[in-house]
This record gives structure tokens, sequence and C-alpha cells, in this order.
């Protein structure tokens, strides 16, 4: 029946340093076997132990020091320059996931690119932000363990940070408003011309009125197309008018944003990187024309898409950062809200 | 209404700084642990054996108490005593704990009478 009593010694001994074990191990045993009557039954010593308490909170006891691996006082930087680096992380991976995955898919249909490349970058992003996690985590613990170590200087009030600037960041109403006009009215010719691509968006052979119109891009891809890039237009209106109702920066407007650049963006380095692109016919005229291989236009206008479309991922990267920068932008409300 | 929790709390807060001085009071003589706990307990004082045994631990490593182990009877006890820096800190934390008493006193009665 000493079974349990060895039990819980040894659960709490395990957890103190190896130097303290032994004694403490010898002075739990003999408080215990003060505690119990002569001849115990099991009952008196499951008695007695439940009056130590848990073997965790008695070894807790037995402990010189709290031990953290973040400190209650580090916790406020620690949360805030996580929330940061754990965002431009997975910002950036999700960035240059998608060029990746996109340039070089391995499925061969565009549902399995776009599954493709759903799921490598979710999972990618996750890695990232538990490296970021880990990165983080471990600065702060050695800090802590450094500034426990070292007293630093006292502390001096002209130390202090400046107050952040008072206000939100705003959006202006105009500006909305004119996002949410050019979206609806070039967007719609931009969708209008790609669906009527047979007929707008070519080579014009022979003289007006009456045109001959080789097309520019084969049909079926376009058609594929088409209510991808009606879906996209559709989430920039939105996205312009969750800017114009907040009329500020926050949570909601910064991932309405994120989410309509970086489905236009998937959208368009999908397009620009379909093999089939260009109608042949077109390409064959136009390289009657300029006296080049057919093959060599094809080629230099999906590299020039291609390397529009990294232009377009690194300005996007760019503002989508600034966009939660200016989301996140510590407390300035609360701030203004205590002055008042 | 008054979450007893919290309240449990409130008054586990104000006593642990009394137990160090009530343990110090009572080891004027030596006193293994056991006998320790009953001792407070019979002048109703009291401290949980998890709350003891650590605390006796953690006194004699700061050098207040010296304690030796007997091992001439059949249960081994070691056994706790005062050590000479011990009754200076405990003269010292008696006064304080007078003083502390004195001026909570007056503010306690003083704000019941006005």
């Amino acid at each position: 029946m000493n079974d349990l009593i060895e039990r819980y010694v040894y659960n709490v001994t395990k957890r103190l340093p190896e130097a303290s074990r032994g004694e403490v191990a010898k002075e739990l045993h003999a408080n215990i076997s003060d505690m119990l009557p002569e001849n115990p039954k099991p009952e008196d010593i499951r008695k007695v132990l439940i009056e130590l308490g848990e073997p965790r909170e008695l070894a807790g006891g037995y402990r010189e020091h709290q031990r953290y691996l973040i400190s209650p006082k580090w916790m406020d930087e620690y949360l805030q320059v996580l929330k940061i680096v754990m965002i431009v992380f997975g910002s950036i991976t999700l960035v240059f996931g998608l060029i990746d995955h996109i340039m070089n898919p391995e499925a061969t249909t565009l549902i399995g690119i776009i599954g493709e490349v759903f799921g490598q970058v979710i999972s990618e992003v996750i890695g990232s932000l538990f490296r970021a996690f880990t990165i983080v985590t471990l600065i702060f613990a050695a800090i802590d363990i450094y500034g426990t170590k070292y007293k630093k200087a006292p502390w001096n009030p002209d130390n202090l940070p400046k107050l952040p600037k008072m206000n939100v960041k705003k959006i202006s109403r105009v500006e909305s408003v004119i996002g949410l006009m050019c979206a609806a009215i070039f967007g719609s010719i931009f969708v209008y011309l790609l669906y009527y691509n047979q007929l707008y968006i070519g080579w014009y052979d022979g003289a007006g009125p009456h045109f001959d119109v080789i097309p520019l891009f084969s049909d079926a891809i376009v058609q594929t197309f088409v209510p991808l890039y009606i879906g996209a237009l559709a989430l920039t209106i939105t996205s312009c008018l969750v800017k114009w109702k907040y009329a500020h920066w926050n949570v909601s407007v910064a991932i309405i944003h994120t989410i309509d650049k970086i489905f236009g963006l998937v959208i368009f380095l999908a397009f620009v990187q379909q093999p089939n692109l260009l109608n042949a016919e077109f390409l064959a005229r136009a390289s009657t024309f300029f006296e080049v291989a057919a093959n060599d236009i094809a080629t230099g206008v999906t590299e020039g898409a291609t390397g529009f479309a990294i232009f377009l991922c690194f300005i996007s990267l760019i503002d989508i950062i600034a966009a939660w920068v200016k989301a996140l932008k510590p407390q300035s409300e609360t701030i203004k809200r205590s002055k008042r | 209404m008054i979450d007893p929790s919290m309240l449990e709390n409130l008054k586990g807060e104000l006593r642990r700084g009394t137990q160090i001085l009530a343990v110090l009071s009572q080891l004027n003589a030596t006193q293994y642990g056991y006998s320790l706990l009953q001792r407070l307990e019979d002048k109703n004082v009291s401290i949980e054996a998890g709350t003891l045994y650590p605390l006796l631990r953690r006194l004699e490593s700061q050098g207040l108490l010296q304690s030796e182990w007997d091992t001439t009877e059949s249960r081994p006890r070691k056994y706790y005593l005062l050590s000479e820096v011990g009754k200076e800190v405990y003269e010292i934390l008696k006064e304080e704990w007078k003083t502390i008493a004195r001026e909570l006193d007056g503010l306690l009665e003083g704000g019941k009478g006005k």
C-alpha cells in the first residue's frame, strides 16, 4: 500500500531540481508518516495525500522562484510583436506561395490548379505562422532570462515612448466612391470585352467600317475565366462598399481588402499562365506581319505578362501589409476616448 | 452578490503574509513538521500542510531556521529551530506586525467613528 505514497513523493520530486530531490523526498516521507495513524488503512493514506494537495502545486511551493517562459511583465510586448511578425510572415508566404504555385502548377485542369494553389498555399502559410510563433517566443524567452539575470538601469520617465497619432486612419468617402465607380465601369467594360472576345479584342484586317477580326485570346479559355472575373469584380465592389461604410481602416476592412487583392491576383496569374491562351490564328497572322516565329511571340507575350504579374504581386504585398498596419494601428481610438 | 472564489482569494492574500510570522513564533523550541502543524491548529491558526512544509524548507534555505534529522526513533524526523538570525528577524517582524495592526486599527475604527 506504500505504493501510493511512493508515487506521490515521486510525482512531487520529479518536478524539482535534482539537487533538492533527495532531501525533499525524505522530508515528505517523514511528514506523511507523522500524519498517518499506526497501521494505516488505504483510506487514511488517501486522506493524507488529499490534504497535502496536488503534486504539481506542492512542488510549486518547494520551488524558490516562479517559472515562466514569458513572464507577465513582458506579455504585452510579446503579444504585440507576435501579432505583427505573424501578419508579415503570413502575407509574405501567401504572396510568394501564390506566385510559385501558379507559375509551376502540377495539376493540369483549371479546377485542379485552383485547388492545388489554395491547398498548398494554406499549408505553407500555416507552416510559416508556426515558424514566426516559435522564433518570436524563443527571442522573448531569451530576453526574459537575460533581463532577470542582469538588472537594467533604473526606469527613467523621459524614455517613455511618444503618444501614437491621435486619429484612426481615415479612408475618404470620395475616394471609396471613385474607386467603386472605376471598378464598376472599367470592370464591366473589361468583362464585356472579354465576353465578346471574338468581336472586339483581336487583329483588325481590312478597312472600316467592315473589319475582319481575328481574336487575340482563344475563346474556350476566355469563357472559363469570365465568371471568375465577374467574381473578382463583385469582390472589388464589395471592398469599396465596405470602405465607404466604415470610412476608416479596421480589421473587417483589411480582411475584405486582402481577400479582394489576392483573389484578383490569383485569377490574373492563372489567366496569363494558361498554355494556349493566345489564339493560334492570331499568332499566325502576327508572325507573318512582324516576320517573327509564332512561338516566339507566344512566349514573349507570356513572359511579359508574367513579369507584369510578379510586379503586381509585390505591389499588392506592400499594399496588404500597409492595410493591416493601418487597421491595427494600436489603440488610437482608446486614447482618443480616454482624453475626452 | 459576492463571488465566493474571489472572497477566498482576498482572504488568502491577507493571511499569506502572516503565516511566516506565525511559524517563526512557534519555533523557539524544536518542532518537527507535523507537531508544528498541530500546535498551530491548537491555537486556531489554520495553515495547510501543503503550505507549511515547503515554507519550512524555504525559511531554512534563507537561514532563518536550522534543522536536524533525528533518526534514533523508529520514525526519522526533521526538527526545526530558530537560528540566531531567525530570532532577530522574528523580533523585527513582530514589531512590524504590531505597527501594522496599530495603523490598521486606526483606519478601521476611525472609519467607523466618523
